[in-house]
């Protein structure tokens, strides 16, 4: 499997190259184009080894998480293909290669990946980053190729020592830095009105990666000057 | 005439210069800037049953047209949505172009939302395909980038993605996959390609956005 | 002070690098990330040596507060306690961000929803446009900029800088800003027919002599793009 991105880091799109009756898995509702000869199978499973009571489990604890229930399984049929795929909001999209890592991903960041890579949303710090704003971080593991995108452009930062980012700005990070969620500016006062809510800050060494934009901003932003809804 | 676009594919602009005597046509709205003799006139392109059609198309009822009164008039032009614009230069075959996605064109080219395969791809969405037919220049606009592709055989896109083709290929409409991944796969409507010609496809769809911003919207108060 | 743009013009973000006692101020929520050597004080919108609203009335100020929705006036002061001590800003809009480099004398009147941050020395008042601005949809007030040292301002999508000279009209959702010998009026597009069923609404005519910076998308006609959209 080959995953090329293309129209970085504005509106990415990542295309999918898969060899004879390869599969690639891929968060629901982003498919955008594909060779007719590609099926599409839906599986409420992220995890070869479950049967179907389990993975609808998974399917379950994914939907809380923000991400969308199902995730569904492109097969090309008899000869290679391509699938391409795009997320919902505008923005970026990295190919991360795993190589029996670990890397912990916003929930909305998934995008599609190797079907040998595991998504766990119920691991001990999954809730603490998002102060109850539907997000989640889930954690990916195993080898292979992960796709994740962003809202806004990503930007790759390789963290040594301590270093601090607003929670709606993150969109993955690697499994051997430690964190700390903390309000900001570390008084009430900056908490409420300096905009930021909850940071956190990492320290350690590896990579961390953020997006150029806050997708709640931007909704809360937008939201007050549409129309009111039922 | 000449142009440029600018910002691509992330706020495309297209700046057009004109001469004297020279006309443009472009969907509301569109105008950013513009050079001070430059004349603008709105019409409802088409008569007014073509105008109430292309309403229902999301795209808005009227066109302006812009006319050089003075040498070297500049036109500032930008589409509502994020995103890009493609220059399709028009030599009598026809391109279909999603409703929302009109930009702008020379007066030699020809909108007609009247044809017969207008309104089968978008479900309830009220967009529909426009037939553009004619000679001059074209500009179509996108939520997100503007990624061709050249179908050679057959091709499957889902249908909010879809923004321009070429009259020469057949297409078919269809939900994706049978009955249990239509309900659970989150995919709607995809369009089957075959034959020979080019494709433009958005990588965002509309749609995706709306969903994301619906629960962002202050609740309406209960009290009359 | 070291400041740096990237992700132009999609997604515009400030990188500003500090050395020990300077001192960096930005519109709230613009917080991207940061290192761990900065103290933040929130402030209600003091910049400079002045407040937003110091040459304003009163009666202004509440409509400031209503018009401003999307914009806080509340403002972070961030303060290097070492050096190279780095903060990443970004607007809640999708779209450009750039760098004005503000010199004694030099005074820039932005779009008050384009103000991202800049630097200590650097002045910013609110000014009110007239009420003929307010039914151009995209609120009545301006910035005025004056000061020394980095000034940066956002739009929604690309900024286009356009040279004036002479004249030039452009639609009242696409201004960011302007600086130079220029005088502006509020018209219609065209006449009734066309304000009414052009989509253009009213326009800003400049004439004069400067420097026009556009924006590249219409906030206003995003939002109606979107709302048939919406599901119900």
């Amino acid at each position: 499997m080959q995953i090329q991105v293309h129209h970085r880091p504005s509106y990415a799109l990542a295309e999918v190259l898969l060899e004879a009756e390869e599969t690639v898995v891929a968060e629901g509702g982003a498919m955008v184009s594909q060779d007719t000869h590609v099926t599409l199978t839906t599986s409420a499973s992220g995890d070869k080894k479950g049967g179907m009571m389990k993975g609808l489990m998974k399917g379950l604890k994914r939907a809380l998480a923000g991400e969308s229930f199902f995730q569904n399984r492109f097969t090309a049929n008899g000869a290679p293909g391509h699938v391409t795929f795009a997320p919902t909001m505008q923005g970026d999209i990295v190919v991360h290669e795993m190589t029996q890592s670990t890397v912990m991903l916003q929930s909305t960041a998934y995008l599609c990946g190797s079907p040998d890579i595991v998504l766990d949303t119920k691991w001990g710090g999954a809730k603490t980053f998002f102060g109850g704003e539907g997000l989640i971080m889930l954690k990916a593991s195993g080898s292979g190729l992960l796709a994740f995108n962003s809202f806004g452009a990503i930007k790759e930062i390789e963290v040594d020592g301590e270093f601090i980012v607003d929670t709606g700005h993150i969109v993955a990070f690697e499994d051997g830095l430690t964190f700390k969620v903390t309000k900001f500016g570390g008084g009430w006062k900056s908490f409420i009105f300096g905009g930021e809510g909850l940071v956190c800050s990492f320290s350690g060494k590896g990579k961390l990666w953020i997006q150029t934009r806050n997708a709640a901003g931007f909704g809360q932003l937008l939201g007050s000057q549409l129309p009111p809804r039922d | 005439m000449h142009h440029e676009i600018k910002n691509k594919p992330d706020f495309a602009s297209l700046h057009l210069f004109l001469e004297q005597g020279e006309q443009v046509v472009t969907e509301s709205g569109a105008m950013m800037g513009m050079s001070t003799s430059l004349k603008m006139e709105t019409n409802m392109k088409g008569g007014l049953l073509g105008a109430a059609k292309r309403a229902l198309g999301g795209e808005s009822l009227f066109l302006n047209t812009y006319t050089a009164e003075a040498e070297k008039q500049r036109l500032d032009v930008a589409p509502s949505t994020p995103g890009d614009i493609v220059h399709l230069p028009m030599t009598g075959a026809g391109v279909m172009v999603q409703s929302g996605s009109y930009l702008c064109c020379t007066p030699g080219v020809t909108v007609d939302s009247k044809w017969g395969g207008a309104k089968s791809f978008f479900g309830g969405e009220g967009l529909f395909m426009l037939k553009c037919t004619g000679e001059g220049d074209m500009w179509i606009s996108s939520y997100g980038a503007i990624h061709p592709i050249d179908v050679q055989g057959t091709y499957v896109v889902d249908t909010s993605h879809i923004v321009a083709f070429d009259e020469t290929l057949t297409f078919k409409v269809r939900s994706v996959g049978g009955m249990k991944s239509l309900f659970f796969s989150s995919e709607g409507l995809v369009c089957e390609f075959s034959g020979h010609g080019r494709l433009w496809i958005q990588t965002r769809n509309a749609p995706a956005l709306a969903g994301f911003l619906h629960p962002f919207r202050r609740v309406k108060s209960k009290s009359n | 002070m070291k400041v740096e743009v990237e992700s132009r013009p999609s997604y515009g973000m400030a990188v500003v690098t500090l050395n020990k006692g300077e001192t960096f101020i930005s519109e709230s929520g613009a917080m991207v990330a940061m290192s761990s050597g900065l103290s933040v004080d929130t402030k209600f919108n003091g910049t400079g040596d002045g407040s937003f609203m110091g040459k304003m009335k009163a009666i202004l100020v509440g409509m400031a507060r209503k018009f401003l929705a999307g914009e806080s006036l509340f403002v972070n002061h961030f303060d290097a306690t070492q050096d190279g001590q780095q903060v990443m800003l970004a607007p809640s809009l999708v779209g450009d961000v750039e760098k004005l480099r503000m010199t004694e004398g030099r005074k820039v009147t932005v779009q008050a929803t384009s103000y991202l941050a800049s630097g200590k020395n650097i002045d910013v008042s609110l000014v009110w446009g007239g009420f003929s601005m307010l039914f151009g949809g995209e609120g009545a007030f301006f910035l005025e900029c004056t000061g020394k040292g980095p000034l940066l301002i956002n739009s929604f999508g690309a900024i286009e800088k356009i040279e004036v000279t002479g004249g030039y009209i452009v639609d009242t959702g696409h201004v960011v800003g302007w600086e130079g010998d220029l005088e502006y009026k509020i018209r219609k597009a065209g006449g009734w027919k066309s304000t009414l069923l052009s989509g253009e609404g009213l326009v800003l005519e400049f004439t004069g002599t400067g420097t026009l910076w556009l924006q590249t998308r219409n906030l206003g006609s995003f939002l109606r793009w979107i709302t048939p959209q919406l599901p119900n």
